[in-house]
């Protein structure tokens, strides 16, 4: 029997379509430096969206790095007490938050919750003719719309990223306090001694770097939404799925920076 | 009318792919004119007004608009014609995020030369006095009838004082009795502003009231032109059609 379709073949078609949509994106952010630096400058709106995008997922985030923080402790108790080395748990949990769950958990949600909200907003504004209508009024729809967004999920990622690794050290001392007698203070007092400049500098410079990602990527596809509301949905899911994906690869590619920066 | 031309196409060519949406199309419109345009849905009425304000790039052809040649412009330099010329989109396109007061503020406040705010103020209540309906200010689109979000949206357009306007199907989808108000306020808006304008439309009524000269549009090009007068009594019935036919199933 012949198969109709190639493994090889699909997993390529893919990645080519892939790099296509990365290239369109680069190129995208182009326009967007350059207009980054045109006026009108719109403060107002670049406070509005940092404020209403941060704020919408404020819940959802706080939830999950609780419970993030709460498993991660449970799991690893265990293994660490056979070890004798139960001590070593709030250095192990907040070494591992700041530097790499946090970040990933918070990006990941925001991509999912913000992301899919800016590529459905942009999207029916683009299929209403709503971004041509400011177009023709000679005004800047990159400016406004773009600009203000990519910055505000620029700067929300990493304020959301302080937010979610102290709630996951509250999880994780939630865990802890129930396994071993250890006061919140001293807890406290070891997630934070064992934290050093390399730790939290370049999570934070991820996490911006993530921000910028899901805003782009997101402005993208709103922007470039195919007509009809079919057009709105895949702009909303294509932003996730991309942005997502993304978050992984950069994460990637961060980790080899600061490995060869740091050490 | 004067004899300034505002608008000269010349061998204007578009298409999309495969699709040729306009095979060669030559008109010009005159200051203070009102020029009509017909055509069958999918004959290329809106991509040819939207290539006038840059929003789609003609194949190939001239395009002079206000005497500038739109098509080796710069971002920068098409804004500043667009400045000029007002579009009222089919469907409207209000900022459904903005209230109606914000929608008319919004191209105002991003005006290289932007009036002061109290100028702004006045200008809104101007404008939305002038389409009737100055008590819809705070709504927001989502609010209003589709007759009224289409004068919002000319509103939104007028607000800016443009030399020429350009009206994709201005009445469509209105009863007869708004279409009427929509046509009158068209010629009201001449006499006020000395507006030049293209309007596109399938509305027989609209095109009597308002046109002075009136352009076919089939199968890529320019079918026939002429005043209404001289079209709906069309030795070709094809072209009688347009305004007899159409008009009877309405
Ligand atoms: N951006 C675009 N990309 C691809 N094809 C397009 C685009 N815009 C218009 N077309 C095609 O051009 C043709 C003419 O479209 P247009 O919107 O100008 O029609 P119309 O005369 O305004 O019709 P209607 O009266 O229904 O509004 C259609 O076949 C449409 O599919
Ligand atoms: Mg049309």
């Amino acid at each position: 029997m012949k198969v109709p379709f190639s493994v090889k073949k699909i997993i390529y078609v893919h990645l080519v379509e892939f790099f296509d949509k990365v290239g369109q994106i680069v190129h995208f952010s182009g326009r967007f430096f350059k207009d980054l630096f045109t006026p009108p400058f719109e403060w107002q709106e670049i406070l509005n969206q940092t404020f209403t995008l941060g704020y919408k997922s404020f819940p959802l985030i706080g939830v999950t790095a609780f419970i993030v923080g709460t498993v991660f402790t449970m799991q690893s108790y265990p293994t660490m007490a056979s070890l004798g080395a139960t001590s070593w748990i709030p250095t192990m949990i907040s070494i591992s938050i700041v530097r790499e769950i946090g970040p990933l958990i918070t990006a990941l949600i925001f991509a999912g919750k913000v992301g899919s909200g800016i590529g459905a907003e942009l999207g029916s504004m683009k299929v209403t003719e709503q971004i041509d209508a400011m177009k023709v009024s000679g005004t800047k729809p990159i400016n406004y719309l773009v600009v203000t967004r990519v910055i505000a999920t620029s700067l929300a990622v990493p304020l959301l990223v302080i937010y979610t690794d102290l709630i996951s050290f509250m999880g994780s001392y939630f865990a802890l306090s129930r396994e071993k007698d250890i006061t919140l203070s001293l807890y406290l007092n070891q997630v934070l001694n064992s934290l050093d400049f390399q730790d939290v500098i370049p999570s934070i410079f991820k996490s911006f770097v993530f921000g910028f990602a899901i805003g782009m990527v997101s402005c993208y596809q709103g922007f470039y939404a195919d007509k009809g509301t079919k057009g709105v949905g895949k702009a909303a899911n294509t932003s996730v799925v991309i942005s997502s994906f993304l978050i992984f690869l950069i994460d990637l590619i961060m980790v080899q920076i600061v490995n060869f920066l740091f050490n | 009318m004067k004899d300034n031309i505002v608008v000269e196409a010349e061998n204007i060519k578009k298409s999309f792919g495969d699709n040729v949406v306009i095979k060669d199309i030559s008109f010009n419109l005159k200051e203070l004119e009102h020029l009509a345009v017909m055509g069958r849905s999918g004959s290329g009425k809106s991509v040819l007004i939207k290539s006038l304000v840059g929003l789609i790039v003609p194949d190939s052809g001239k395009l002079n608009v206000l005497g500038e040649n739109i098509l080796d412009m710069d971002d920068d330099d098409i804004d500043v014609i667009r400045r000029q010329v007002g579009y009222l989109f089919q469907g409207g396109a209000l900022y459904d995020s903005m209230t109606v007061e914000r929608n008319m503020k919004f191209p105002l406040r991003r005006h290289p030369d932007k009036p002061s705010e109290s100028e702004i103020k006045d200008l809104v209540d101007e404008t939305l006095e002038n389409v009737g309906l100055l008590e819809t200010k705070k709504k927001y689109p989502s609010e209003l009838s589709g007759g009224m979000k289409k004068r919002i949206a000319l509103a939104r357009t007028l607000i800016m004082r443009p030399k020429i306007m350009l009206y994709d199907e201005p009445t469509t989808g209105l009863d007869m009795i708004t279409s009427a108000e929509i046509s009158e306020l068209i010629l009201k808006m001449r006499e006020e502003y000395d507006i030049s304008s293209i309007i596109i439309t399938h509305d027989v009524s609209c095109v009597e009231l308002t046109s002075d000269r009136v352009i076919i549009l089939g199968e890529g090009t320019s079918l026939a032109e002429g005043t209404f007068e001289e079209l709906s009594n069309s030795e070709d019935k094809d072209i009688r059609s347009y305004f007899t036919m159409i008009h009877k199933k309405k």
